[in-house]
């Protein structure tokens, strides 16, 4: 009993068992979305990749942090080549090039990029040494080496992932070279690009698609079908909800990709505010969580990825929960960790497991360096 | 110092989102959440009518007039437009599709909708079902689905009188235009047709968003099941109908063939009909256009709605009402040289060399002209229009389902009206012989024939077996001029020089021809004028008691006899075999 209490003491045990809780919930949540199924195809799923990650965190834990260093360029390296691959040989699904297959398993490369990126953003970072100061240079780095995953990921064509890669490099680089004149002269830019091309290089369609993309229900058999029956979904479930197993609009077919975009929809129909309560407060946990140790760690290559990665989850959650909701505009972004999908589980717990470690020997770093 | 306040702000401004979050879930569960679980219980809950079968009509002898088919039309659940395209494809090797129909199919569905089934063909034949049951029992999108449409087996035969049906504009929700919930247009289709309606029984069934249903176990409800409309009887012989317009070979007109004693009508015949099967489903505009521009006008009911001079038929009222004005006797005759003269003009009398001396039945019997413009003249027209307005010339007859067209009858307020009161002795000659101002339509005709036969009594016309008439009539009369009259109409079908020998029988029919002329405005008197005469035939049987009345308009039938008289004999012929010999107590 003793030592139980002791390991729910000990802070990166605390971000593991709230990281592992959320797959857990979410096993739960898929268990019941297929109709005439005891267990649905998903869960089953989910809980292989939860076994397989669970043997990850144990693997990564056999890691030092320096080596976590080494490896970020490769692992960069890595996924950009997968991502010209995918662009090769990857199989389409729903209109986009974004899988590939390993040994009968798919795999989605974007979800590897949005971590290497931040890991290899943080090498570079810590590195500058003399040049630390200079905000050109970091703005550089930090733009060059999103843009390329940027691009791969735009000729997928995945909007919702590019958009993602853009908001994490995004909260990356101004946090950790923060200037109001550039960033206003940035946003400056952009509008006045923006006008022009709306203006005249847009055909009527396509401005409509824009226009319905940010308003909905102007087209709720088209492209708002989907945000008004996540609405419908999140608002039914009322304060308790309608049960595990009886989400009719899942059930029925009425919330499409139910499984990964709308998984929090689902959970809120058949919890309800309470359900979705709890799932709330384990994700505002785990991401703000690793933030309060920021301050106590000195290296700033550690800084950087705890940063990235609680912004990591972050974005995926808030956009993920603001879309279903309706405050967003259906852009597939799933909720990591919660919606069903082997690579953003596997890498998303990498997440978490890399902010445990980190968290676990940021004691040792800060004596001996990494 | 500046790394603490930095993840400070962070965490500021994921607690701002979050709460932003938290704050549209209160939104949309606590303050909505009633709405949104009432939205999403419809979401997924579909209605669906089920046909029902309208009510059968059955002729007097229970024979099917009208009744609805069973049909079993295909539809497609799928709604994504590749899929279609392979499905039709499939289907076309195994029912006939012509590539118009698919193109149409692909065309209107360009834009699909949740939950609507796509037509894919109405009415299959036996052999189509048994082949989509055996190729595509997997298929999860194909759906076979009853209907019912209307089928009439004697086409035109009963058309003006069974009626047809017309679309009521609703379209089923999920299936579109049906055949079974089409509304009857005229004639007994539309009079009964509360009744012949069925019920109809909704189905619920719980679809995702293709609009595929899917099985939920726990949610029960109960579906209502559809109830057959009622059946409807009429009186209707549909046998002698199709004798009778088939012996009306080369004239339209109309035919109405009655019950004496119990007003039930056996025949009511209109020609040319139409095939109201054409309206058992939604018609074409072109088609409709060519049927409605007919030169026949097919849609025109010549025992209602055609009016036209009676001619000599109404010579039974000017004989009556002459012995009941006492203006003349049995016994009184006339000389008839083959005109007489008018002020300063010649009435001729039809035949050329005149009839000589007559008294009223010969009158009758041969129907000479100058006998009853001498006679008409002797009543005046105030006297005898009463006497016409007395045997309902000019007015309704309730209790039929059909529009009519009334008439002229020429009586003071008509004179008043439309000749300024000018109603000179000429007038009155003509329509002492049924022609000029005086037009009735077949029912009125018919009427009078049926009020002689039945000694002055009038029972009403109805349709429906089992119905008592609310129009009861009597006139009254001396039965002696009854039997003057009478004598004249068994003359005139059974005697040498009688006008109906054409319908000559057993000796027992009775009867009176007419030839109503129409004349051009510009000229109203006999022989110079535009002439387009139209036969009159009324008759009753057996006259010693009589069972049946008989009144045959034909259209440009020259003249009754003629026209009229082989009908008369082939219905009283089949009278006689079916209702005498083989059923003597059907009334």
């Amino acid at each position: 009993m003793q030592i139980n209490f002791r390991f729910f003491q000990k802070p990166h045990y605390k971000i593991l068992v709230v990281g592992y809780l959320i797959i857990l919930l979410s096993c739960i949540n898929l268990s019941q979305i297929n109709p005439n199924k005891i267990i649905s195809i998903y869960t089953l799923k989910q809980f292989f990749w939860l076994s397989l990650s669970i043997l990850f965190t144990f693997v990564i834990f056999r890691f030092r942090l320096r080596s976590i260093k080494d490896i970020s360029l490769i692992l960069y390296l890595f996924s950009i080549i997968l991502l010209i691959f995918v662009l090769v040989f990857g199989r389409e699904i729903s209109g986009a090039k974004s899988w590939i297959k390993f040994w009968g398993l798919s795999f989605q490369p974007t979800e590897l990029v949005k971590i290497s990126y931040i890991f290899l953003t943080a090498k570079i970072y810590s590195e500058l040494g003399s040049y630390s100061k200079s905000l050109l240079i970091k703005y550089f780095i930090g733009l060059s080496l999103f843009l390329i995953p940027f691009i791969l990921i735009l000729l997928q064509p995945d909007f919702g992932s590019a958009f993602i890669l853009f908001l994490i490099s995004m909260t990356v680089v101004i946090s950790f070279s923060f200037n109001k004149k550039f960033l206003l002269s940035l946003l400056l830019i952009g509008i006045f690009l923006a006008i022009p091309i709306w203006n005249n290089y847009l055909e009527p369609y396509q401005k409509q698609r824009i226009i319905n993309f940010i308003k909905p229900e102007n087209d709720p058999r088209g492209f708002g079908y989907n945000a008004i029956q996540s609405k419908i979904s999140v608002g039914s479930g009322g304060i308790f909800g309608k049960g595990i197993g009886n989400s009719s609009q899942a059930k029925l077919g009425f919330l499409p990709e139910n499984h990964t975009d709308f998984a929090f929809s689902v959970w809120a129909e058949q919890t309800g505010l309470f359900g979705s309560l709890i799932l709330i407060l384990l994700y505002f946990f785990l991401i703000i969580y690793p933030l309060t140790f920021i301050s106590r760690i000195n290296d700033l290559f550690l800084k950087v990825i705890i940063f990235g990665l609680s912004s990591y989850f972050f974005l995926h959650f808030i956009i993920n929960l603001f879309m279903t909701v309706g405050l967003f505009p259906i852009i597939g972004i799933p909720m990591i960790l919660f919606s069903y999908g082997g690579s953003s589980l596997i890498c998303a717990s990498f997440a978490f497991s890399i902010q445990a470690l980190i968290i676990s020997a940021f004691r040792d770093v800060n004596r001996l360096g990494v | 110092m500046a790394r603490s306040t930095q993840s400070n702000i962070s965490i500021l401004i994921i607690s701002i989102f979050f709460l932003i979050g938290l704050f549209k879930l209160f939104h949309l569960q606590i303050f909505n959440g009633e709405k949104y679980k009432n939205i999403s219980k419809n979401n997924f809950l579909r209605e669906a009518t089920v046909p029902s079968a309208r009510g059968i009509i059955y002729d007097r002898n229970g024979t099917k007039i009208s009744y609805s088919k069973p049909i079993v039309s295909l539809y497609i659940k799928s709604n994504s437009i590749e899929n279609l395209k392979i499905l039709l494809e499939n289907l076309k090797n195994t029912i006939v599709i012509s590539e118009n129909r698919i193109k149409n199919i692909l065309q209107s569905n360009s834009k699909v909708s949740v939950s609507k089934r796509i037509l894919v063909k109405k009415d299959l034949s036996i052999n189509e079902i048994f082949e989509i049951e055996t190729n595509f029992s997997n298929n999860q999108n194909l759906e076979l689905m009853n209907d019912y449409l209307r089928v009439y087996p004697y086409k035109e035969v009963g058309s003006h009188f069974i009626g047809h049906l017309t679309s009521d504009d609703k379209k089923d929700k999920i299936y579109g235009s049906l055949f079974w919930n089409r509304k009857g247009a005229i004639g007994i289709e539309s009079d009964k047709n509360s009744v012949l309606s069925g019920v109809e029984g909704s189905k619920f069934f719980f679809v995702n968003s293709l609009g595929n249903e899917v099985n939920v176990i726990d949610e029960k409800l109960t579906p209502t099941y559809p109830q057959k409309g009622q059946d409807v009887h009429t009186t209707i012989d549909i046998e002698l109908q199709k004798l009778i317009y088939e012996s009306m070979e080369s004239f339209n007109g109309g035919v109405l063939v009655t019950s004496i004693e119990t007003g039930e009508v056996l025949a009511i015949v209109s020609k040319p009909g139409f095939d109201p099967n054409l309206f058992s489903k939604p018609i074409s505009k072109n088609q409709w256009k060519k049927l409605k521009n007919s030169k026949d006008n097919l849609f025109l009911n010549r025992v209602f709605y055609v009016t036209n001079p009676p001619g000599s038929i109404i010579k039974i009222i000017t004989g009556l009402a002459g012995l009941e004005e006492k203006k003349v006797t049995k016994d009184t005759k006339f000389y008839c040289p083959g005109y007489t003269k008018v002020g300063n003009k010649r009435f001729r009398c039809w035949l050329k060399g005149g009839h000589g001396n007559v008294n009223l039945s010969k009158a009758l019997t041969t129907s000479c002209d100058v006998y009853f413009y001498k006679l008409g003249l002797l009543l005046g027209i105030d006297k005898y229009s009463n006497w016409l307005d007395k045997f309902g010339v000019g007015k309704n007859i309730s209790g039929l389902p059909y529009i009519q067209k009334k008439g002229t009858i020429p009586n003071r307020r008509f004179i008043e009206k439309s000749l300024n009161g000018n109603f000179y002795n000429g007038d009155m000659a003509n329509v002492s012989i049924g022609q000029g101002y005086i037009t009735l339509n077949v029912l009125q005709a018919h009427k009078i024939i049926s009020l002689i036969a039945n000694k002055g009594k009038f029972t009403g016309f109805n349709i429906y077996k089992n119905v008592k008439n609310n129009e009861i009539d009597e006139i009254k009369f001396n039965q002696e001029n009854l039997i003057i009259i009478e004598q004249g109409l068994v003359g005139a079908i059974n005697d040498r020089g009688g006008t109906g020998f054409f319908a000559r029988d057993d000796g027992k029919l009775a009867g009176k021809t007419g030839t109503a002329q129409i004349i051009s405005k510009e000229s109203r008197l006999y022989g110079k004028g535009k002439f387009k005469n139209h036969g009159w035939f009324s008759a009753y049987y057996p006259y010693n008691n009589p069972k049946i009345a008989i009144t045959v308009f034909a259209e440009n039938g020259e003249s009754g006899g003629k026209a009229g008289g082989p009908i008369i004999k082939k219905i009283v012929s089949f009278y006689k075999q079916q209702y005498i010999q083989d059923n003597a107590n059907k009334f």
